[in-house]
């Protein structure tokens, strides 16, 4: 029997066909030199059972297939009126390098008996394992849905591997389709605003930003100007816009509030107990209070609660995509593409799971002990090894608590992948780049410290009644830290010791005060931010929010400025002037708000779960971009009147 | 029906109705009785800790909760009234469509349990903490605020409505300062008050942000330099 593998990347098949060869494979190049081709002989596939071992032959694609595209002769740029291309016919292509992988795959399709897909295991993996299948078909008309078969797997741990190959299951179709209608109509929209934005507003831009570079003599940028439009790409600069304009429109507002001084005489120290209304936006009001208070208890309160209550600093979740995103931005100020990018680097070589993963709960069946092991076993001493070791053996005399617990379960399971975690141990010499070390620690620091006990404190609350207003003062005592120790950048220290006092106690107030402060105005956007909105607001997935952020940096609608240790996002004139430009025209929530690319999300959702068919869904939105378009087509002039307004009025006024 | 309104008549004080113990010999009552400082010379900012020393009848202008910032409250109206503009930027409840919803849930120091400093964003429901600040009306059109010092509900409590205050509240430099066992709602409201309410008060928190942001430029460095932590008034109590 010849069974053909194919792997979306050269590095997983290469490591695939190391574990289930046991080392003894015959490497030979492929028409493209970034694929190689990997023989081997193989006995456990469940669909070839009694037949003997197998004859594997294993290679792998370099991401998508095919490109899809329309016809350039008749829809090239200027040769047709953008609005045709929402009806279009598709066309889909290759590029050279992608016909050499073609080609590749054709000619080992040949004479095989079953085709088995190894790419990864997320809607975008379903439908390049798709496009395998139909160029596989090309060189073997004998390859049909029986004889093809797909490897559910989510890292390259050698058992998990070789139980995937056992294991198989069949290409999930309806997410094909999804994915489909999903690049279909990226394409018709994308491709037809891009130019009529380009074609309305370009021109404009460079005179702009010509003369800008004049002003400051800074040489000719001789690149096209291209102001594209793209389905995620406009709500995510609209989050960052809409930032903007909060801070641009923020009015600063006073308030007020009440603070008890006491002391301690035996301590000698002050305590400070804080109104429980907080603060009030109404100096009379709050003088009210104040003078009541005063006048009616004069400087005598009374204890009217006392708490002393543990308390639980839990350990984090499991680790997913965004998660990982979000706290390199917040640690190692990496964005987004930086970590997501080191991240597959260390997916590819071995070193820890699939990192593309919306689930944030490990299957309880899972080994994660093993996983733990690994970290003091397999390697040289490292940072957090005494610490993996001290989980599993409970050797920490300073914390004997701290033993291993099982997770706990977050809310999220894309039923595809587990959180990310390190698959393997090894020391801190083995890495060349500085953001493959960061990632990989972060990961292994995360994954022991959701392996971890939570961290134990006692909480002292203290509550006093000053003529029926409430005043409170907290103390935390930190008790055991636990995961902690080995998570150096979540702080959780002991406050303040708090004053003796019992319940019902008198307490003579040294000092009240009525103070006031002033609301300050929100922060530029974070790229971990951003990354949240995104996230919550289902623009773009785990794997594509890093890209849809890079984009409108090249696009030149937002910057990356760095303020002390900070990196904010800001946007540009033409970033504001595109979001305001479309709300001008009566199309805000269909461009810069996230409602129109959630509703597709669901629609996708809907094709995968069967309920609806690409069809419906691609004549659905096509008509409504169909409107849109001829909206701001008859509202051009609008888009550039916006634009100079922006202009005039500048990013900071 | 408005308190002012100088041709509303009541049974007089020999009616029957008068006599019956409920909320109408109550409204009637206070209505009769003589309204508060009215034709008074004094500077009310000045009148420290009266006792209120009779019923009192009174319509309520506008209900306004000062726990939350006039920026949030802003913000939330502006959402309802327009959910399509809402700036999706923020931790914020929609309160539009559920089209519109938007998932806005950015704590980045969430993980620390530390208190945000955003004083922008209060919470967007109240709480048994939060103090409403109610501007009131006389018969005789004298205007008072009043500020509620328990957990208080504004159902049924519209623009017109009339509440009693009751003998013995405290009404210090022109608030009256109200316990639950000093208030009664007579509910009610005045129609053409309430009409286009959520655009009136949009309006007037508008207005209001940009009255109190000219005032504050106006008070200039002083306000800027005495930061956040100025005292207003500091009690040293021996």
């Amino acid at each position: 029997m010849k069974v053909l593998c194919v792997a979306e990347k050269n590095s997983i098949a290469k490591s695939v066909s190391q574990i289930l060869s046991g080392g003894n494979i015959q490497v030979s190049n492929s028409p493209y030199k970034y694929v190689k081709n990997y023989k081997f002989n193989y006995d456990g596939f469940s669909f070839a059972t009694g037949n003997g071992s197998c004859e594997v032959t294993m290679t792998s694609v370099a991401g998508h297939l095919t490109s899809t595209d329309f016809n350039n002769e008749f829809y090239g740029w200027g040769r047709c009126n953008p609005f045709e291309l929402f009806d279009a016919n598709i066309s889909h292509s290759k590029n050279p390098d992608q016909q050499k992988i073609g080609t590749n795959i054709q000619t080992l399709a040949r004479n095989v008996d079953y085709l088995m897909i190894w790419t990864d295991c997320d809607r975008e993996g379903e439908y390049i394992g798709w496009e395998i299948f139909e160029e596989a078909k090309k060189g073997n008309s004998r390859l049909n849905n029986n004889n093809l078969y797909r490897a559910i797997f989510s890292h390259l741990e050698r058992r998990h591997i070789i139980n995937a190959a056992r294991n198989p299951e069949r290409l999930d179709q309806r997410a094909v389709e999804a994915v489909g209608t999903r690049i279909e109509l990226d394409l018709r929209t994308g491709v037809s605003f891009t130019r009529l934005l380009t074609d309305t507003m370009a021109r404009k831009v460079e005179m702009n930003t010509l003369s800008q570079n004049n002003n400051r003599r800074v040489k000719k940028n001789k690149e096209k100007t291209v102001i594209s439009y793209g389905p995620c790409q406009f709500p995510t600069l609209g989050f960052v816009v809409d930032r903007h304009e909060r801070i641009r429109n923020f009015r600063k507002e006073e308030f007020w509030s009440i603070q008890l001084i006491v002391t301690d005489p035996s301590q000698s120290s002050t305590t400070t107990f804080t109104w429980d209304r907080g603060h009030l936006f109404d100096r009379l009001s709050v003088l009210t209070f104040y003078e009541v208070c005063l006048e009616l208890a004069g400087n005598q309160a009374k204890v009217c609660d006392v708490k002393s209550k543990p308390v639980t600093k839990w350990r984090p979740f499991p680790l997913t995509t965004v998660e990982l995103q979000k706290n390199c931005a917040r640690y190692f100020k990496m964005n987004a593409k930086q970590s997501l990018l080191a991240a597959e680097k260390l997916y590819q070589k071995g070193f820890i799971s699939y990192p593309r993963t919306e689930t944030d709960t490990f299957p309880q069946s899972m080994d994660l002990k093993s996983l733990i092991e690994k970290q003091y076993k397999d390697c040289n001493p490292s940072a957090w090894s005494t610490y993996a070791q001290n989980l599993l053996e409970g050797l920490d005399s300073a914390n004997p608590n701290n033993k291993f617990r099982f997770p706990r379960a977050g809310s999220h399971d894309d039923k595809a992948h587990p959180p990310i975690h390190p698959v393997i141990g090894i020391g801190p010499n083995v890495f060349f780049d500085p953001n493959e070390k960061k990632v990989y620690e972060y990961v292994v620091r995360h994954f022991l410290a959701c392996c971890s006990e939570d961290g134990k404190g006692q909480m002292t609350s203290i509550s006093l009644d000053w003529n029926n207003e409430v005043f409170n003062a907290n103390g935390l005592v930190v008790l055991e830290r636990n995961w902690l120790d080995i998570y150096p950048w979540m702080k959780w220290e002991n406050s303040k010791t708090m004053p003796r006092l019992e319940m019902n106690q008198d307490v003579t107030i040294t000092k009240a005060e009525m103070k006031n402060g002033f609301t300050s105005p929100p922060k530029p956007m974070t790229e971990s931010e951003l990354i949240m909105l995104m996230d919550a607001n289902g623009i773009g997935t785990d794997a594509t929010i890093a890209e849809h952020i890079e984009k409108i940096k090249a696009r030149n609608y937002i910057t990356s400025d760095k303020v002390s240790k900070e990196t904010y996002l800001n946007p540009t004139v033409l970033g504001i002037a595109l979001v305001q430009g479309f709300e001008a025209i009566g199309l805000e929530d269909s461009f810069a708000k996230p409602f129109q690319r959630r509703e597709m999300e669901d629609d996708l959702k809907k094709i995968c779960r069967g309920t609806l068919t690409k069809r419906e869904v691609v004549n659905d939105i096509v008509n409504k971009y169909k409107d849109y378009y001829s909206r701001t087509d008859q509202n051009k002039n609008k888009l550039l009147q916006v634009y100079d307004q922006v202009k005039q009025v500048g990013l900071t006024a | 029906m408005d308190l002012t309104d100088s041709n509303i008549s009541i049974p007089d004080s020999n009616n029957p109705t008068r006599k019956e113990v409920g909320l109408n010999k109550d409204i009637y009552d206070s209505f009769d009785n003589e309204p508060w400082l009215h034709n008074s010379s004094q500077d009310i900012t000045q009148l420290k800790m009266m006792k209120v020393d009779r019923d009192l009848l009174f319509q309520i202008i506008m209900i306004e909760d000062i726990s939350k910032s006039k920026q949030s409250q802003f913000d939330e109206l502006s959402t309802r009234i327009d959910p399509k503009n809402q700036r999706v930027d923020t931790l914020r409840n929609s309160k539009g469509p559920k089209k519109f919803d938007i998932v806005t849930q950015v704590d980045l120091d969430n993980d620390n349990d530390t208190p945000t400093n955003n004083n922008n964003a209060l919470g967007s429901g109240s709480n048994k903490k939060t103090v409403y600040k109610m501007t009131i009306q006389s018969k005789r059109s004298d205007i008072f605020s009043a500020i509620t010092t328990f957990p208080f509900d504004t159902k049924g409590c519209y623009w017109g409505s009339k509440i009693i205050i009751k003998k013995g509240t405290i009404f210090n430099r022109g608030v009256f300062y109200l316990k639950e066992e000093n208030i009664v709602k007579c509910f009610g409201r005045i129609q053409n008050w309430m009409e286009n309410q959520e655009l009136k008060m949009h309006f007037y928190l508008e207005e209001k942000l940009k009255r109190d942001n000219e005032t504050n430029s106006s008070n200039g460095s002083q306000s800027t330099n005495s930061t956040n932590s100025r005292k207003r008034k500091v009690s040293q109590i021996d």
